[in-house]
């Protein structure tokens, strides 16, 4: 027997609310692997020193853990004398909360079968952590070009105003932690979703006529 | 004969749902992109000391600073700044910009005659600066009284919650939209 659509609704907001606090309730919660995770990533990608001659590092030390479990400290060493520097950037807002936002609404989506949910799930996650991942060079890229007290990077006027827009837009603005996350997986379900009446639903929140073509 | 006659019909209407999508998709990326574009505009790397930006959240400050001073008389409004019992100051996102710019995209977006998007834009975005407003007066008294929550509350809950007000209120326009264009015109045509 078909459910309603307004039932399949509230499946998903009920489901969304439970797994989204599951993952996001626990203020501490998976914070220090979370950004030991990150450290280890950022500098199997970072370049040990730029042509500047500033060197780049994440380092995580027991009291960022202790007080701060889910920032990521950047460390930037310029040549001497001058000394390093340390930014810190908040893995929970900037990754963690998107992906939570989006596994907790791939995984409450209610769909023909749990296999749908996984595959969107699997191709969202890849397709998310990718775009995180380059969203959050430009908060680096951003300080490093300038914005910061060290400048280890030249960017021309028109790059930094680029860069600028993007990270004010995409990054800072906290309602995309939500944003970004619910649009993929609005297309996603449309792409990849099998229950029709669900996804038609998303594909038409609005009643359409149809062309009378059969009159 | 008219079964057929439907189910021949059916991939064309598909087809034209789908081109509408896209159109769609494409339109609000491009609206969201120039709007986004004026909003975060680095003026500062071109010189300028203060930009439009600077009264848009003086006049939050005050409309906020009116709201709370209702409940809260000892209330008082400086700049972007709100001083009271706790001090919050109006800066650059306080203003739900990114939420208000998703949905007026929506909407502007929406395969819809233009003549029926202006009160239901109107409509929606006085909602949204209206829930704006409750989360800053909201966020006052978490400080005052549950400084500790600030972080989470102002960073995480109330953002989530704007997002989803905002998707609500898109839907609810939609009922006050008049049907997609061409849905009804081309669609037939097509099908003729």
């Amino acid at each position: 027997m078909n459910r309603g659509l307004h039932e399949r609704w509230r499946e998903l907001v009920f489901g969304f609310v439970c797994v989204f606090a599951g993952l996001a309730l626990p203020s501490r919660g998976l914070g220090p692997l979370y950004v030991g995770l990150h450290a280890a990533l950022g500098n199997a990608l970072l370049p040990a020193s730029l042509d500047s001659g500033v060197a780049l590092a994440f380092q995580v030390t027991e009291a960022t853990v202790r007080d701060q479990p889910w920032s990521l400290p950047l460390v930037v060493t310029p040549p001497l004398p001058r000394a390093p520097v340390s930014a810190l950037l908040d893995m929970r807002t900037l990754a963690f909360l998107p992906t939570a936002c989006f596994v907790a609404l791939a995984a409450a989506t209610p769909l023909a079968s749990r296999w749908q949910n996984v595959r969107i799930l699997l191709v969202g996650l890849g397709i998310l952590e990718t775009l995180l991942l380059l969203l959050n060079t430009l908060p680096v890229l951003t300080f490093l070009g300038g914005a910061g007290p060290v400048a280890a990077i030249e960017l021309s006027v028109a790059t930094q105003t680029a860069l600028q827009v993007l990270y004010r837009a995409l990054v800072a603005s906290p309602g995309m932690a939500y944003a970004i996350p619910f649009f993929l997986w609005w297309v996603l379900v449309r792409k990849l979703g099998d229950d029709s009446e669900f996804r038609t639903n998303l594909r038409n929140p609005k009643p359409e006529p149809l062309p009378n073509a059969a009159k | 004969m008219e079964n057929a006659e439907q189910r021949a019909g059916e991939p064309q209407a598909l087809r034209l749902t789908q081109r509408l999508g896209l159109r769609f998709a494409l339109t609000y990326g491009g609206i969201a992109s120039v709007l986004f574009g004026i909003y975060a505009f680095p003026f500062e790397l071109f010189g300028a000391e203060r930009d439009w930006l600077t009264g848009y959240l003086a006049a939050y400050a005050r409309l906020s600073g009116a709201v709370l001073g209702l409940a809260e008389p000892s209330v008082v409004v400086d700049g972007t700044y709100i001083y009271g019992r706790f001090a919050l100051q109006i800066v650059r996102n306080c203003d739900a910009a990114d939420v208000n710019i998703l949905f007026v995209s929506a909407v502007l977006a929406f395969p819809a005659p233009r003549r029926t998007k202006a009160l239901p834009l109107l409509l929606g975005l006085l909602a949204l600066v209206a829930a704006n407003v409750t989360r800053i007066c909201s966020l006052y008294y978490v400080g005052v009284y549950r400084p500790d929550w600030f972080r989470a509350v102002h960073e995480e809950v109330w953002p989530l919650l704007l997002v989803a007000l905002a998707l609500v209120v898109f839907l609810a326009c939609l009922k006050h939209l008049d049907s997609p264009e061409g849905l009804t015109s081309r669609g037939a045509g097509a099908a003729a």
